[in-house]
């Protein structure tokens, strides 16, 4: 088999691009994800059966169906919702880049959800006492003294679903978005160096997240010392 | 005047009934011991009495304000009640000081540096001034639980309850903790101790003694 590896070195920058589009994506649902997922846990946590049933449906729904099912209906489906909101003529375009941010969101934000809500269950229920007895309310009682426990504990397991995040970001190659993926894909049918192309990112996502997942068993070993 | 009032108090967990009918009142400035056997109900009444737990049934007033009416400010009603309890329940994940300290800003809108002042004073009455910067975890049992009765005075509430107080620790540590706790009744604070241990209930003036979740004495 004749392998030349140069097509990589050579496609050096447009592969950066992909990658900075892939961190971008990865770091942005995360962070939505994870603030979603934090009003979805305490909505789920409530005490108000609609609102905690609400949660849960939407949590449930979001688990059952593949993520690449979410983004294609939401590629194709929210076009046509909005025109028959507004009223257009033409399927209002959201954009493959935009589509990616929200759906990659509102999907983690599932995950994110089951996560911190194991995480803020795992707290003893006298420390929500203690928080009470000294007269803090709810939102104080859960933002100075359970979360910031929960997250403590749940930084491991937090990372370890950003890790998987950062390998499903892959997926936006269905709405021809330009991830790291798709960009070698791109150069890799251009050149027809397909083999090349697809273990060097191979290599490169096995070289991230085995170094990634290393640092959080790392973390974990602290965290459990601080604990 | 009467500081706590409980009448005809009644909870249920789910079909299962933990008080029936409980009826008590403790005066400004008396010591009472809460005792009974395991599972009696002892601790589930003091904390319908600063509404942790809500009750079904029943009236219970606390320095003249009703603790199951619906237009109750509960976090002012707790601010007024110091609450010790069992396993300390300091927040790990804050040093001694901030413990002492969270409380005084959040709820009594101290100033930061007050609010310090007045931490390390009691830190300095319970003999820890200098454990303020370690964390709960690196204290001691009988520690965490002189850092968790001075956190209960941080608001100077005019009464002190505490769940099983010495249930964790070893019989000298007990005896420092009642020592504290013996000051706190010499300042005229009303204290109720919730107990099943006999010598404890030696410090009280009376004894309320519960079982099956009825108020047989007191």
């Amino acid at each position: 088999m004749d392998l030349d590896f140069s097509i990589v070195t050579r496609s050096l920058p447009y592969l950066w691009q992909g990658m900075k589009y892939t961190l971008q994506l990865t770091a942005t649902s995360a962070v939505g994800g994870l603030f979603f997922g934090t009003l979805l846990a305490l909505a789920r946590l409530s005490s108000n059966k609609i609102l905690s049933n609400v949660a849960a449906g939407y949590v449930n729904l979001m688990r059952s169906i593949p993520l690449v099912l979410v983004i294609f209906w939401f590629f194709f489906l929210v076009p046509l919702i909005a025109q028959g909101i507004t009223g257009s003529e033409r399927p209002i375009q959201i954009g493959a880049e935009r589509t990616a941010i929200i759906t990659f969101i509102l999907f983690e934000a599932a995950y994110f959800c089951e996560i911190m809500r194991a995480g803020i269950q795992s707290i003893p229920r006298g420390q929500v006492h203690s928080a009470y007895a000294l007269g803090l309310t709810y939102g104080q009682s859960m933002r100075l003294v359970i979360l910031p426990q929960a997250f403590r504990n749940m930084i491991p397991v937090l990372l370890t679903q950003t890790i998987i995040l950062f390998q499903d970001t892959s997926l936006v190659y269905v709405i021809s978005a330009t991830d790291f993926v798709g960009a070698a894909s791109k150069i890799a049918q251009r050149d027809s160096r397909l083999v090349e192309m697809y273990l060097f990112v191979a290599v490169v996502y096995f070289v991230l997240c085995y170094t990634l997942s290393y640092l959080v068993k790392l973390l974990q070993k602290r965290v459990a010392v601080i604990r | 005047m009467a500081m706590i009032e409980c009448k005809d108090v009644s909870k249920w967990y789910g079909s299962f009934q933990v008080l029936t009918n409980c009826s008590t009142t403790v005066e400004k400035g008396e010591v009472i011991v809460v005792c009974g056997p395991s599972g009696s109900g002892k601790s589930t009444l003091i904390k319908c009495v600063n509404a942790l737990e809500p009750f079904q049934k029943g009236v219970i007033t606390v320095d003249g304000i009703s603790v199951g009416a619906p237009k109750t400010n509960l976090p002012k009603l707790r601010a007024r009640v110091g609450m010790v309890f069992q396993h300390f329940e300091l927040f790990p994940h804050l040093t001694i000081i901030d413990n002492l300290t969270l409380a005084q800003i959040k709820v009594l809108n101290r100033n930061k540096e007050g609010a310090s002042v007045r931490g390390m004073k009691l830190l300095d009455r319970v003999g820890l001034t200098e454990q303020a910067a370690k964390f709960p975890g690196q204290l001691s049992g009988g520690q965490q639980q002189r850092v968790a009765i001075a956190r209960a005075l941080v608001g100077e509430a005019p009464i002190i309850m505490a769940d099983e107080p010495t249930g964790n620790l070893d019989t000298r540590t007990s005896y420092e903790v009642m020592v504290i706790l013996q000051g706190l009744v010499d300042q005229g604070k009303t204290v109720i101790l919730v107990t099943h241990e006999a010598d404890i209930a030696a410090y009280a003036a009376r004894v309320v003694t519960l079982r099956d979740g009825h108020v047989l004495a007191g």
